[in-house]
């Protein structure tokens, strides 16, 4: 045993593959990584041996020593025995990267008691206990929230949600009925409620309406009264214009539950009728040939947010959705759910609302925006929100200030969206050749991931891969394999396949080739230490390479863009966190909320009803793109077939003929047709309108 | 649609006897032969049955594990190959003289131009599970992951059985058909907790920093309790019929068989009538 003397304590950190969210592991030496469950930092992924490396202490230096595993670790792209590691160096272990780095022992204490930082918090602490045992403890996030009215707010101006809850706080599990009815609330009551309002809403509603739901009977509460509103401003922001193309499949078309015909095909069909015989030629060659003879064809997003809107408008969107920000959800006692919201009323002030369903879908997306812990500090430190910018927010500014002025901008990020951000440089670096482009990543990639006997590609250290996951995740072997595994099962096939990657498209490896060949885009390795604002109010970066002859390097910016992503971690949505903490849920390996493989949220039954979820918040569970538009149509099919099976009210089972003939329904543009529960001709007629009055004051 | 091994079978099975044979019986009719064309698709049929474990194979060194339609269309053209060249040669059982290439040309082609359209869309517009499955119309599902109920991380198995007079481990309030017991306010996400401490690895588990064999750490010691979370009653427990009622006031009976409060909002909560 060393002496306390000796002791050398280190400070590693790494991000979980499949949410790209921040681990970190603070503790003495020595330090055993590997698979199983005696290792100090269990890591699950089919590429690390059961017992895979050992950290430790040698006189004062801190030594990696692989422990004979198959396939090896990673220093400095070479594969070693036992190496000595200097501060600010990083190893990979299969697909993980660590970064390590000698903390005093103060540091030990303090990160060994992780102290609940905000108020609504608290439910950190099950996570984090929990996955400390698979992948250490999850870093204090920053994430930037979005508010009520849909802009980014910082997280510190978050309210407790506890505090506003109508009910006397709503401190019970179960809300008496009675206690609803009487609060002096306006309340609604239907039978399908779908929280969120969003795509994956959109898609249960859908199949709902499809399956035989009159609109009258469904009600979604979101803050866009488009469907897509949210995402197509999050694509704007990140550099996708309408008419560039968005990374999703042809026939996973949000609106169209049969996916046919695709968006490649119709894209052909709107080309040939135009007159554009060079863009159907080009579409076609790409839905034959890729991936391999050409890349994938990818619709354009303004075609998909059309065609979801001409959707909305067939099945009655309007009269279902309404405008709410909801805040808590909670079981009734007579089988039911109420979802508070807050709404206008008359006076137009915001007040609480009450929404009675039955049958309840969550598809809250994702909360907010990723936003990496230095530019945070600076961001907070300096109050400069104009050169450091996240690429989900509006930052046109940055690119109208290179065009006429010129400039160095950083690019923090290596996944889909640090490609649109270079793209559009590129576009802006057409007109003003004084545009330098930094790309800083914490560490190479040499080599892609690997599952069983395939490789993914990696090139200028990206990963390459057409969509977000690997395809057969969607509707292939590897979906089919991932909803039979168990829950460590499970854990371990999503490191193995995620992983932040970009889209295999020529024009993007054209630009990045030229860049590095004109000197104007380069590629830096390293841990930024701390941002400072130089004099002339640029940004400097102070990079840690971790390499013996540079140890330190400081960079010059005008600007950095920050493309990590979004967050989805169930405590930064206050909804989410509410209901975890109330009804003691379950989380899965990836601290998302626990979902069977019909997508219903587990523990949230109440008598016949049922919650189901979707999208991000279920990552870790029987499905790996969740958040994909396929993804989002597959949760809610599961869900209503579900519901059928539970002989939910309107709903039928979708035979072959009922499906082909409300197919039919879909190209001529028709509602789909329901046993309608207020016959035409009566004073209800008006579902929406009746709706709104019934409203009990 | 990502096709598994059990869908590309599927999809042989079903679609080669009924628009394969069509196709063959017309074949049949304008040659006026009907049995040559019948042993050449069932050879079709049974060399594709093997053919698709080697395709299977292949997708598993590709990354996606995807088939991409190029594949699909080479696949097309071998196999019809191999087939033919069989005929010729080998000479097949049942098909004593190889019929006019044109006429394998018409039919081989005309099945597998018809398949491959049919695969590309409108299949799906008949069998909305079929694209989500992986070409499988038969599939086994499991609603739930069998062992999810208990959730058996480390960090929460130590807490089972503790016995803690202050906190016992809540269950999520049950449905067994009796009306639910409201079981008091909630107290554990509001009481102050304390905050779980990440023992960090025990040093003493180490002989030494060359030790090659460790000894197993055993459990992480936790300070703090760990609240134990159990989910709801699992959905066979639960009569998908089953209503849980609340006491009414005043009952209004809806003319879909639902009681409610006569009182309570305009609307049946069961079926969405309005309330007249």
């Amino acid at each position: 045993m060393p002496a306390d003397s000796q002791t050398l304590n280190v400070q590693l950190t790494w991000s979980d593959v499949a949410t790209g969210e921040g681990r970190e592991f603070v503790g003495p030496l020595p330090i055993t990584l590997g698979r199983t469950a005696e290792n100090t930092i269990i890591l699950s992924s089919s590429r690390v041996s059961r017992r895979h490396a050992m950290l430790r202490a040698d006189g004062g230096r801190i030594i990696l020593q692989d422990l004979q595993s198959t396939n090896g670790t990673f220093a400095n792209d070479a594969r070693i025995t036992e190496v000595q590691l200097t501060a600010g160096s990083s190893f990979q272990i299969g697909p993980f990267h660590f970064t390590v780095r000698e903390v005093p022992a103060a540091a030990v204490q303090a990160a060994q008691l992780p102290a609940t930082r905000r108020g609504f918090e608290k439910s950190a602490l099950f996570s984090q206990s929990f996955l400390s045992r698979f992948a250490g403890l999850p870093v204090g996030e920053s994430a930037l929230v979005f508010s009520h009215d849909d802009k980014l707010l910082p997280e510190a101006a978050k309210e407790p949600v506890e505090e506003s809850l109508p009910l006397g706080g709503m401190r019970q599990p179960i809300i008496p009925i009675n206690d609803i009815y009487h609060s002096g609330l306006p309340v609604i009551e239907t039978t399908y409620l779908a929280v969120g309002g969003g795509i994956g809403s959109f898609a249960w509603v859908d199949h709902l309406r499809i399956f035989g739901v009159p609109a009258d009977q469904i009600v979604a509460i979101g803050l866009e009264p488009r469907p897509m509103g949210r995402y197509s401003r999050l694509c704007g922001n990140s550099q996708i214009p309408l008419h560039e193309r968005l990374r999703s499949n042809s026939d996973s078309c949000p609106d169209n539950i049969w996916g046919w015909p695709s968006y490649g095909l119709r894209e052909i069909f709107r080309s040939l009728g135009k007159g554009e015989m060079g863009n159907a030629w080009w579409v076609a060659r790409h839905v034959f040939g890729e991936p391999s003879l050409t890349y994938t064809y990818t619709p354009r997003s303004g075609d998909v947010f059309r065609a979801v809107d001409k959707e909305a408008q067939r099945i009655g969107w309007g009269r279902i959705w309404r405008y709410g920000r909801v805040q808590a959800i909670r079981k009734t006692d007579d089988g039911r759910y109420v979802v508070v919201y807050m709404a206008p009323d008359q006076r137009g002030q915001m007040v609480h609302h009450l929404a009675l369903g039955r049958y309840v879908q969550l598809a809250m997306g994702y909360p907010g925006i990723k936003i990496l812990d230095d530019i945070n500090e600076y961001r907070e430190r300096t109050r400069d929100y104009t050169h450091t910018v996240n690429a989900y927010e509006e930052h046109n500014h940055v690119y109208e200030h290179l065009k006429k002025n010129g400039g160095v901008v950083m690019i923090r990020g290596r996944g889909i969206v640090a490609s649109r951000v270079i793209q559009r440089l590129y576009e802006v670096r057409q007109q003003n050749k004084n545009i330098v482009i930094i790309h800083v990543h914490r560490n190479p990639v040499p080599k892609g991931h690997r599952d069983g006997r395939a490789v993914r590609r990696v090139i200028n250290h990206v990963e390459l891969q057409p969509f977000n996951w690997p395809k057969g995740c969607w509707t292939g072997s590897m979906r089919i394999r991932l909803e039979r595994a168990d829950d460590e099962e499970r854990d371990r096939l999503l490191n193995d396949w995620g992983g932040t990657t970009t889209a295999d498209r020529t024009d993007w490896q054209r630009i990045a080739k030229q860049g590095l060949r004109e000197g104007w885009y380069q590629i830096y390795f390293g841990e930024v230490k701390r941002l400072e604002r130089s004099g002339k109010g640029q940004v400097v970066t102070q990079l840690s390479t971790g390499k013996p002859n540079q140890p330190e390097l400081a960079l010059i910016t005008d600007y950095i863009i920050d493309c990590t992503g979004l967050t989805a971690a169930i405590d930064k949505n206050p909804v989410l966190n509410d209901m975890v903490n109330t009804y003691q849920l379950g989380l899965n390996p990836k601290g998302r909320l626990r979902v069977t493989n019909d997508f219903e949220v587990e523990g949230m039954s109440n008598g016949p009803g049922r919650v189901y979820g979707c999208g991000a918040m279920t990552l870790g569970g029987p499905h790996a793109v969740v958040d994909s538009f396929l993804g989002l149509q597959y949760a809610g099919l599961r869900a209503v077939e579900d519901l059928v099976r539970l002989r939910a009210p309107g709903l039928r089972k979708l035979t072959p003929l009922r499906s082909f003939s409300q197919w039919t329904r879909w190209v001529r543009g028709a509602e789909p047709n329901s046993r309608s529960s207020t016959p035409a001709g009566t004073a209800y007629a008006g579902g929406f309108q009746a709706q709104g009055q019934g409203v009990r004051a | 649609m990502t096709p598994t091994l059990f869908g590309r079978w599927q999809i042989r099975l079903f679609l080669l006897p009924t628009v394969g044979l069509i196709i063959t019986l017309l074949v049949g009719l304008v040659i006026h032969n009907y049995l040559t064309p019948l042993w050449a698709l069932l050879y079709v049929l049974v060399f594709g049955l093997v053919w698709d474990i080697l395709y299977q194979f292949m997708t598993t060194f590709r990354w996606d594990r995807d088939w991409p339609t190029s594949f699909q269309v080479a696949a097309g053209i071998v196999e019809g190959a191999l087939i033919w060249v069989l005929i010729i040669t080998v000479r097949l059982p049942g098909i004593k003289t190889p019929p006019p290439f044109p006429v394998f040309l018409i039919q081989y082609g005309l099945i597998w131009l018809s398949i491959f359209l049919l695969l590309q869309g409108p299949l799906r517009l008949f069998f909305l599970n079929w694209r989500y499955q992986g070409g499988q119309w038969f599939i086994t599902r499991t609603r739930r992951v069998s062992q999810a109920p208990v959730v058996l991380y480390p960090v929460q198995q130590q807490q089972v059985g503790v016995a803690n007079p202050l906190e016992p481990p809540r269950v999520a309030p049950a449905f067994a058909g009796a009306p639910p017991q409201y079981a008091g306010p909630n107290p554990a996400p509001y009481a102050v907790q304390q905050p779980v401490q990440f023992a960090g690895p025990n040093p003493a588990q180490f002989a030494g920093p060359q030790a090659a064999q460790f000894v197993s750490p055993g459990p992480v010691p936790l300070d703090a309790q760990q609240t134990l979370r159990a989910p709801g009653p699992s959905a066979a427990q639960i009569p998908a019929e089953q209503t849980v009622r609340a006491t009414v006031n005043q009952p209004y009976v809806c003319a879909c068989g639902f009681t409610s409060d006569r009182n309570a909002g305009n609307f049946c909560p069961s079926c969405g009538r309005p309330k007249v």
